[in-house]
């Protein structure tokens, strides 16, 4: 309609074209320009490129696996408190959404640190030779992914929470289920769309990552985004660059896909 | 929703077009008002317009900012000429990319030899016109190069916290000795320097270390790998690292430290084994004001500051005799003794012919 | 049965949470706010170090932030570029926004969802594209293309919050408008945009923080000289790491919390506390629900 044109054009411009220049740059070869997948074989046949391919896979899941071992209780407790409260309380995740990440990296290279806060209080309590590696390794990278991503995980299932009809609750309380068992046997499985939901957003944005690695990982951890800056800015080797993002838009679009497909009422729970 | 329009004319909606083309119009304009209005504002030039103006790109840290202190700031007072620095990403690719791009981000780079002869290699500088330039003093008549100019000399080598570490390694060798040295180490994340000390550490002589066996030296290399905990990529970070106690001893420069331990920070330096290397000047193919920045080549060479400098900088040495003359003898006692058989000399011409490659081999090598 | 289950409950039904399950969570709140409150003292050290905790108190790197021209330099770049990017981004995603809730044509959703598609698309793919683009063009490097950039950004941020505002926005009053012989943007104009204030506050907020807190993308479009907050930020980070940087991660934090608080306050879904923080008059329109 009339009123999408302009935004539409200017996707147009500046979305579409240069997507579309990406495509090019990571199908036409550099020197013959005719269509190839030199590029893409390049990709897949180099031990570097496999490796953190695998790097980010593995990233991605097991952070989103641990942001949802931290981030259902946050959802849960936050669920079981009344709306005023729940409000306030939800500042305590909102606030880490709207920080930007490089400060709360940043924050962490200063407390992961050798000389930073963590060290400084196992040093107090348990001598002064103990350091732990807590930076420039794996241990760095998920810190800064789990604490960048809760606000992901916490909303989608605190959304379903509140969905779920109480009188499922009730009935099992009356009949005498402990907590547990309600917890395990009527709302955990209502709350499994959501759960998927959080972990899928989490898993695509976890792909993206640039910064965290960056600044928090070590030689081992770099993800693919790195690369791609690695190939833009240290080798100038702009086709492969277009095929690392090309692969990590599609990886990106297969979850979302599902993710898609998750959307509509079944994020909102659904009677048995 | 309204379910039928009236039809009679007092109350029919007139056609949208009509009042549509009205407001579209008065629209426009606003738009055209606030894109010339902004215009300015957005267009910034991110080019250098007069050539009064040089765009300078140097090092970060200490180093950069005492070349900023003693050298740059003197300069656009003694000459008037405008110099803005550039401190951010130097190296070959970034060149190549302005270069290609036409699109200059910095008209003049300092940077250590490798670089700027492989650089001067690539053909991405200009050529310096030796005749507009006096260098009659040089103290390296074989650092000759026709686009770049090497100006001071530093060396690399071992630093270390001398308050987590009593006993550093002397050799390369000991360096590699994880058993015998068992600290935290940090390396480079390039080439240059590095692949020199795997191969000192492997047995070969100084003087035998050029042309590099590559395939010896990333198999030396192999060996030490598991055992590094942090590699560095920017040279500032290698002191941070000391400083914050993350790493007990690094591959690191002798200027570095010794500006550290002005600032009374504990950090030292191993000097039975340097890796000296010269450190240039180019001025970028395409640059709008060549006269300027000659002028700043000479600055650099022979300047004026020259003598604070390398006072106040010790590790760093002149390759102008001249200033070389004037330095006090404990400053010129820090400074790597060519005769040393222990110190070993980058050979920049060679990593002039073969820094693209080896930095793509060993970069691929890192990461994996 | 069915309705019940879609219904907005105030409270998760069932037993209050266990002990443990508490303490995971207040745990947890202290983990999400701990690096921001860790930064604070730091940010009052006195030395041009980075060592916690700081030896002893003084605003020396807050003074270092506001005089050393190159941060603050970069900090103007940084609201140059977030003004513009928020204005040119507010008119495309309302616009937007409104075309493709009002739509009628049967694409709507696919359109929406194109319209929503840099959303998805992660960062870098974006950054990527725009500096091949721009680099081709000779463009980059410039305040332009980092604008472009961001607009692309941001405007689907503010479309989100716009859609979901529009849903609340009664179609009956922009049909009374068209029939007493009002345009199409006129009616959108003086009808609907009032209507979606407090949306466009919000939107424009949030489109602002987006954009000011940008790296990735402004990391390959910016240029000697056209660097942007963040940017000069990772630099000095994976350079040597400036202690005044503690500094400016407060101050950062600050300012999203400032707009945390005022997005929190007018997009309160409840719209009792919202009418009552905001001290808006109650508007007692019926809306239908769709």
């Amino acid at each position: 309609m009339f009123f999408v044109t302009p935004f539409l054009i200017y996707m147009g411009i500046v979305f579409f074209i240069p997507v579309g220049l990406i495509l090019f740059t990571g199908f036409v070869s550099e020197e013959t320009g005719q269509f190839t997948f030199e590029y893409f074989q390049a990709f897949f046949t180099q031990g570097l490129y496999l490796r953190v391919l695998w790097t980010t896979i593995e990233v991605s899941f097991m952070g989103a696996l641990i942001v949802l071992l931290c981030g259902y209780p946050i959802a849960y407790y936050l669920a079981k408190q009344p709306p005023k409260r729940r409000m306030y309380l939800s500042l305590f995740v909102l606030l880490p959404f709207y920080t930007s990440i490089l400060v709360k990296s940043f924050a962490f290279v200063v407390i992961l640190g050798h000389s930073g806060a963590v060290n400084w209080l196992l040093r107090f309590f348990l001598g002064e030779d103990f350091g732990v590696q807590l930076l420039y390794n794996r241990i760095g990278v998920m810190f800064g992914i789990v604490h960048d991503m809760l606000p992901f995980i916490v909303f989608p299932i605190l959304v379903n929470l509140l969905a779920q009809n109480p009188a499922l609750h009730r009935a099992a309380e009356i009949m005498g289920a402990s907590r547990t068992r309600i917890f395990w046997q009527v709302t955990f499985p209502l709350s499994l769309p959501g759960i998927f939901a959080g972990i899928l957003l989490v898993v695509v944005r976890v792909m993206g990552q640039f910064v965290t690695p960056s600044l928090l990982g070590g030689r081992t951890d770099i993800m693919m985004a790195n690369l791609v800056d690695f190939h833009v800015n240290d080798v100038l080797d702009w086709n492969m660059a277009a095929v690392i993002s090309i692969l990590l838009a599609v990886m990106a679009g297969v979850f979302l896909v599902a993710l898609a497909r998750l959307r509509g009422a079944q994020i909102f729970g659904a009677e048995t | 929703m309204i379910e039928r329009k009236p039809r009679s004319s007092a109350t029919r909606q007139k056609p949208s077009w009509r009042t549509t083309r009205r407001d579209f119009l008065g629209g426009a304009t606003t738009l055209g008002v606030g894109i010339a209005a902004g215009l300015p504002v957005v267009f910034t030039p991110g080019k250098a317009r007069a050539s009064a103006v040089i765009r300078y790109a140097d090092d970060g840290g200490r180093t950069g900012q005492g070349r900023d202190r003693l050298y740059i700031k003197p300069f656009m007072s003694a000459t008037g000429i405008e110099v803005k620095t550039y401190i951010g990403q130097k190296n070959l690719a970034k060149m190549k990319a302005m270069v290609k791009a036409n699109n200059l981000e910095f008209d003049m780079v300092n940077d250590g030899g490798s670089n700027l002869v492989s650089a001067s290699k690539a053909g991405l500088l200009e050529k310096l016109d030796k005749s507009r330039l006096d260098l009659t003093h040089k103290l390296f008549p074989e650092w000759d190069w026709e686009d770049t100019l090497a100006w001071e000399y530093f060396s690399g080598g071992l630093g270390y916290n001398e308050e987590a570490i009593d006993d550093p390694p002397r050799t390369w060798a000991d360096f590699w000795d994880v058993d015998k040295y068992p600290g935290r180490r940090g390396m480079r994340t390039r080439p240059q320097y590095t692949l020199e000390e795997a191969l000192m550490a492997d047995g070969v002589a100084p003087k035998d270390v050029y042309p590099m066996d590559l395939e010896r030296a990333f198999k030396s290399m192999d060996r030490i790998k598991p055992h590094i905990k942090i590699w560095i990529e920017q040279t500032a970070k290698t002191i941070e690292h000391l400083q914050t106690q993350e790493l007990d001893y690094t591959s690191t420069f002798s200027g570095r430290i010794f500006i550290a331990r002005s600032e009374g920070l504990p950090l030292n330096f191993v000097f039975d084994m340097p890796n000296s290397s010269p450190q240039n000047v180019g001025i970028m193919k395409g640059a709008q004001n060549y006269d300027s920045c000659l002028k700043l080549v000479q600055w650099f060479f022979n300047g004026e500051p020259g003598v604070e400098w390398f006072t106040a900088f010790i590790g760093y040495g002149p390759t102008d005799s001249e200033t070389m003359a004037q330095l006090s003898d404990e400053v010129k006692a820090k400074l790597p003794d060519p005769a040393n058989p222990k110190a070993n000399w980058v050979d920049v011409g060679w990593w002039g012919d073969n820094l693209e490659d080896v930095v793509k081999q060993y970069k691929t090598w890192l990461l994996t | 049965m069915a309705d019940s289950n879609l219904r907005r409950v105030e409270t998760l039904g069932g037993l209050p949470p266990a002990r443990g399950t508490v303490w995971v969570a207040w745990f947890m709140f202290f983990f999400l706010i701990a690096p921001s409150l860790i930064i604070i003292p730091m940010s009052f050290g006195d030395l041009n170090e980075i060592y916690f905790p700081p030896r002893s108190l003084s605003l020396f790197l807050y003074r270092e932030y506001f005089f050393e021209s190159v941060w603050m330099e970069t900090t103007f770049q940084s609201i140059k570029v977030a003004i513009l990017s928020t204005m040119a981004g507010m008119f495309l995603g309302a616009t937007a926004a409104y075309g493709i809730v009002r739509a009628t044509f049967r694409g709507k959703k696919m359109l929406g969802a194109l319209l929503l598609s840099p959303l998805f698309v992660p960062n870098i793919v974006i950054a990527l594209g725009l500096y091949i683009y721009f680099a081709r063009m000779g463009l980059q490097g410039t305040t332009f293309c980092l604008v472009l950039g961001h607009t692309l950004f941001v405007t689907p941020f503010v479309m989100v919050v716009v859609m979901a505002a529009l849903r609340g926005v009664d179609p009956n009053l922009e049909a009374a408008a068209k029939t007493m012989g009002a345009g199409r943007i006129y009616t959108f104009r003086r009808v609907t945009l009032p209507l979606l204030r407090p949306a466009l506050v919000t939107g424009g907020l949030f489109a602002f923080l987006m954009s000011f807190d940008e790296l990735v993308i402004s990391f390959f479009l910016s240029g000697f000289g056209t660097q942007t907050l963040p940017v000069k930020m990772y630099d000095s980070i994976v350079l040597e790491i400036s202690p005044v940087l503690s500094a400016i991660s407060v101050l950062l934090t600050l300012l999203a919390f400032v707009i945390c608080v005022i997005i929190t306050i007018f997009y309160n879904p409840d719209r009792r506390t919202r009418l009552r923080l905001t001290g808006e008059a109650e508007t007692e329109t019926k809306t239908t629900e769709t």
